[in-house]
């Protein structure tokens, strides 16, 4: 359909009365034939579904010209007749002031009472608040200064609403261009003819000088050559033939593409002396190269985090930064964790967003490791290091310097008057002791609550210490539950404090556990071992033996126990 | 009128849906339009299309272009839980609109008359297709990972690297077995969605590099996934840029200009370990082998040999592909600003490298002979007779069915720019071995 209208607005273009002619009548068939389709309009070509539709140059300068009337979409029925495209076309083609004022082109296409024609105007859709945004591609390859600038001045100069200036600066910029090394000039004109901003183009072309045109003429490339005889082509009075002899016949087209084959073959020819083949192994920069790549990806970490300048970006870098590490520490990847961390750690100035990423990062399991290693590294010990990365704040740093190996009367000091960071730290650091001993060494009253809390939950590390710290104050039946637990641990250590206790009511509990069937052979003999060192409980357990004389209700291995832990030189029988 | 046809209209229709009440004249024609196309199609027969593992199929044959060209819609179908599409002569208007309304989740109730949905005549078996692993189906699947890849960006979730290191493994397939083929697919350009079909065609041109140089497959997938998800930043640049026509204006450029590092951010911030090289690629591709490009690398080296390489495939696909405000360059004319810009904005090894592999004439290139008949080049690039197709007669007759031709080198008059003499290459992908 594009093409189509293409070729209408190039024929139109070329006859009075050209709905008379026979490719005019065709191309509006073949536009009809997509009725019901709607191209959207924008400068320099049609859109359809968000997407830029290729077509001939002709079309860009059709969509440009209906863009300049305020066209926002353009779409036809199967009424479409020849006469009514033409005429159409032939109000297009005025000056969008000349259509202004007779209405506008929507008006001007009511007015004539076209058919087959359906048009929205873009102030028309902004009312109805119905523009809706389309994806449009993006320009992405790589800059080409020259066109740039060139088509950059050239819009600058589309801009002037005054004509005469309008043209001034254009011979300006001939006057500019006619400076340059013919190679420059091709370069600049081939680029114009590649671009689909056709008003541009012709702007600059309508000015050029035959002549100047004619040195540049053989060394465009072929496909640029074919849009200068396009431009030629709708040229008006006797420019045409100036322009005709001065572009020359297409032998020149020809002797370019033989010299573009030639200087393509001939880098070949060059290349292939030194070019490995597939048989050949490639060169280092080719290889499998994990440590190249890992280091590379490092310094793109240091990159990104450089160049990135706003604190939003920042924190996605900052993201970006503890995924590494957050994944390379859950692969083991130590040494890789290290890196990434340093990748950050080690520049210089590091943005904020990025040195609060870095102080969050420690949960004590990530830091652990790489304290070690960069401890190791830098010579430095773990709380000059610790709080070199991350200030003074004991609630940050209580955790990591006693999985560090921080003592607990520096970590109490660090605590101060306020027990809650240790409290904080107890139930994620690897060793909770120190932080526990610290905790009872600051005093603090409402520890013991806070232990116990801790001590009833199955998740905490460390809960055999924390009894040894609060077992005293605990009753005999909860002492009881934890003798039952499988942590052994935990339960041995209740099995102790039960045994200092002395009491009637924990020696029995002991010595229940003791007769248990629950209770394994090494169970058995701890047990039996902590009862032979108590008066009653060495009671008990002579009791075993003697029953066991009697009723031989025992099992072999409980009398064994009873028997070791009492020093009896034989079995009871 | 044929298949396409009938996606053109239906999904016109289904668009216009989506955005006019239903009695909006654009709707009405859209319908209107798609029912002509249907009537026309199917003249007095039943048709079923069939989408599967990817694929479109009207009854048992395979519609290969359409399946990419209308990737999108068939997405959409997909998403809304259309697998087949039945229509029974003479389709009915109003079942018509009821369909086009149920695919644009517009109407909850499916047509139940003269079109019906989900009535699976076909299986995968009866279609052939239970193993079917085209280059066509990896290519559209390569593309589909790469819009996951960016929305998700764009929704600052994490890319799904897995499915894209699967993507480029399959492609690392065709280019080992199908090499001719995969340079073929590489010249796919579409209208819908540059960026994807751009980002594929980089990484099988990559990938086709990759093979040229012996690399180890381990390499080239780690240089396909760069090379992939080059451009998967765009998805986080300012969305009002993607909305604005023609040039744009330097704080536009200097927003576009970011898309490396955020492609790269969102790279670390989703591998796995060993996949974070692809970050590299997307950092550097616009950096320049004289380090004059951007972003400012913060780090002394020259981008990464894989960035380099990538970056020659990059602007080579770019160079050939036509652009809202440039032309489609001719292959050659690529080679050949790559050529000039060796030395100081690309690697001058890396553009032996492409100019080596895609030679004077390479594979997809459409050449116009001394008679004004037109060839697509379908091997050996580097030889003065060269395998090509005939596309279209000397008298100017498009042919349906090109016809394998061996083409003298002396006979081409010019390389064309594909889109300039509307020839898809890859369309003759089945013809390619």
């Amino acid at each position: 359909m594009v093409a189509a209208l293409g070729s209408a607005w190039t024929t139109a273009g070329l006859y009075p009365d050209v709905s008379k002619q026979e490719p005019f009548r065709v191309a509006a068939i073949r536009i009809s034939r997509y009725a019901g389709a709607e191209l959207r309009v924008r400068a320099g070509g049609f859109v359809i579904s968000g997407d830029p539709v290729p077509g001939p140059d002709a079309a860009g300068r059709l969509a440009n010209a209906l863009f300049l009337h305020g066209t926002e979409s353009l779409g036809f029925t199967q009424d479409l007749t020849p006469e009514s495209l033409a005429h159409l076309l032939k109000i297009v083609a005025l000056a969008p002031e000349v259509v202004d004022d007779q209405g506008g082109l929507e008006g001007m296409v009511a007015a004539a009472g076209l058919v087959g024609i359906r048009l929205t105007m873009r102030n028309q859709l902004a009312g109805l608040g119905g523009d809706t945004p389309e994806a449009f591609t993006v320009p992405d390859e790589p800059d080409i200064p020259l066109e740039m600038s060139f088509l950059d001045q050239l819009e600058l100069v589309a801009a002037q609403p005054d004509a005469d200036e309008r043209t001034a600066a254009v011979m300006g910029l001939i006057d500019e261009f006619t400076g340059l090394a013919p190679g420059s000039q091709a370069e600049l004109i081939d680029r114009l003819l590649g671009t689909s901003r056709a008003d541009l183009r012709d702007l600059f072309l309508d000015q050029l000088a035959p002549n100047d045109l004619a040195r540049v003429v053989e060394h465009l490339d072929p496909t640029a050559f074919r849009v200068l005889g396009e431009y030629v082509s709708y040229v008006e009075g006797p420019r045409r033939g100036e322009l005709t002899e001065a572009i020359g016949d297409p032998a020149s087209v020809l002797r370019f593409r033989a010299r573009v084959a030639e200087s393509v073959r001939e880098r070949m020819t060059g290349i292939q002396l030194a070019r490995p083949t597939s048989a050949a192994a490639p060169s280092a920069d080719f290889a499998v190269d994990h440590e190249g790549w890992f280091q590379a990806s490092t310094e793109v970490m240091q990159g990104v985090a450089l160049v990135e300048d706003r604190p939003d970006r920042q924190g996605r870098v900052a993201e970006a930064w503890k995924t590494r590490v957050d994944v390379s520490l859950a692969g083991q990847e130590d040494e890789q964790a290290l890196a990434w961390y340093n990748s950050i750690i080690d520049l210089d100035d590091p943005p904020d967003p990025l040195a609060e990423a870095v102080a969050q990062v420690p949960d004590t399991e990530q830091i652990k490791g790489l304290l070690e290693r960069r401890r190791a590294a830098a010579g430095i010990g773990a709380r000059e290091f610790v709080e070199l990365l991350m200030g003074s704040d004991p609630g940050r740093v209580i955790g990591p310097l006693a999985d560090a190996g921080e003592d607990s009367t520096h970590l109490a000091a660090l605590a101060g008057d306020d027990p809650e960071t240790l409290l904080g730290a107890i139930a994620s650091v690897d060793d909770p002791l120190p932080v526990i001993v610290a905790l009872k060494a600051a005093g603090y009253r409402g520890a013991d609550p806070r232990l116990i809390e801790l001590l009833d939950s199955p998740e905490t590390h460390g809960r055999a210490e924390i009894l040894v710290l609060v077992g005293p104050s605990l009753g005999v039946d909860r002492l009881g539950r934890l003798l039952l637990e499988e942590d052994e641990a935990v339960s041995r250590q209740a099995a102790e404090i039960l045994r200092r206790g002395r009491t009637t009511a924990g020696l029995n509990l002991l010595f229940q556990r003791f007769e248990s069937e629950d209770a394994d052979d090494p169970e058995r003999e701890f047990l039996a071992h902590l009862l032979a060192g108590t008066g009653d409980g060495a009671n008990l357990l002579k009791g075993v033996m003697t029953a066991s004389n009697l009723l031989t209700g025992h099992g072999r291995s409980l009398r064994a126990a009873a028997r070791s832990a009492l020093g009896s030189a034989e079995e009871p029988r | 009128m044929n298949t396409r046809s009938v996606l053109v209209s239906f999904r016109q229709a289904k668009n216009a849906m989506g955005l006019y009440p239903q009695e909006h004249p654009a709707v009405v024609s859209g319908v209107l339009g798609t029912l002509k196309a249907l009537r026309d199609t199917m003249a007095e027969s039943d048709m079923t299309l069939t989408l599967v593992q990817g694929h479109l199929y009207r009854e048992r044959e395979p519609q290969p272009h359409e399946s990419l060209e209308f990737s999108d819609l068939l997405a959409g179908l997909r998403g809304a839980g259309i697998e087949t599409v039945t229509f029974t002569a003479p389709v009915q208007v109003n079942d018509l609109r009821q369909a086009i309304a149920f695919s644009a989740g517009l109407s909850p109730d499916p047509p139940e008359q003269s079109v019906r949905f989900n009535e699976h005549p076909y299986s995968p078996e009866d279609l052939g297709i239970a193993d079917d692993d085209s280059p066509r189906v990896r290519y559209a699947a390569a593309m589909d990972t790469l819009k996951k890849a960016m929305l998700s960006v764009g929704h600052d979730d994490r890319i799904p690297m897995a499915d894209a290191t699967v993507a480029v493994e399959r492609l690392l397939e065709v280019t080992v077995a199908q090499p001719a083929a995969a340079l073929l697919l590489a010249t796919l350009k579409s209208h819908d969605g540059y960026t994807f079909y751009h980002s594929v065609n980089v990484a099988i041109l990559s990938l086709a590099m990759s093979q040229n140089l012996g690399m180890d497959p381990e390499a080239s997938k780690t240089l396909a996934l760069g090379a992939l998800l080059h451009d998967v930043g765009k998805a986080r640049v300012d969305a009002k840029l993607l909305n604005t026509a023609g040039r744009l204006g330097p704080d536009e450029w200097a927003e576009m200009r970011r898309h490396p590092q955020e492609g790269a951010t969102a790279i670390l911030a989703s591998a796995a370990p060993g996949q974070e090289f692809a970050a590299v690629v997307a950092f550097e591709h616009h950096a320049r082998y004289d380090r004059t490009g951007y972003p400012l690398l913060g780090y002394a080296r020259r981008p990464h040999p894989f960035s380099r390489l990538v970056t020659v495939c990059d602007v080579y696909d770019a160079l050939t592909t036509r652009r809202s405000y440039r032309r489609a360059e001719s292959p050659t004319r690529a080679l050949l600003t790559l050529a000039k810009g060796a030395g100081t904005e690309f690697d001058p090894a890396m553009v032996d490298l492409l100019v080596s592999m895609v030679g004077v004439h390479p594979v997809g290139a459409v050449l116009e002979l001394e008679d004004q008949s037109l060839v697509v080049v379908t091997a050996a690039p580097n030889t003065e007779r060269i395998e090509a197709l005939l596309v279209q007669t000397a008298s100017g007759e498009r042919l349906t069915t090109p016809e394998p031709v061996i083409v003298d080198e002396k006979r081409v008059v010019e390389q064309l720019p594909a889109d300039i003499v509307d020839v898809q290459p890859s369309e003759f992908l089945d013809l390619v071995g």
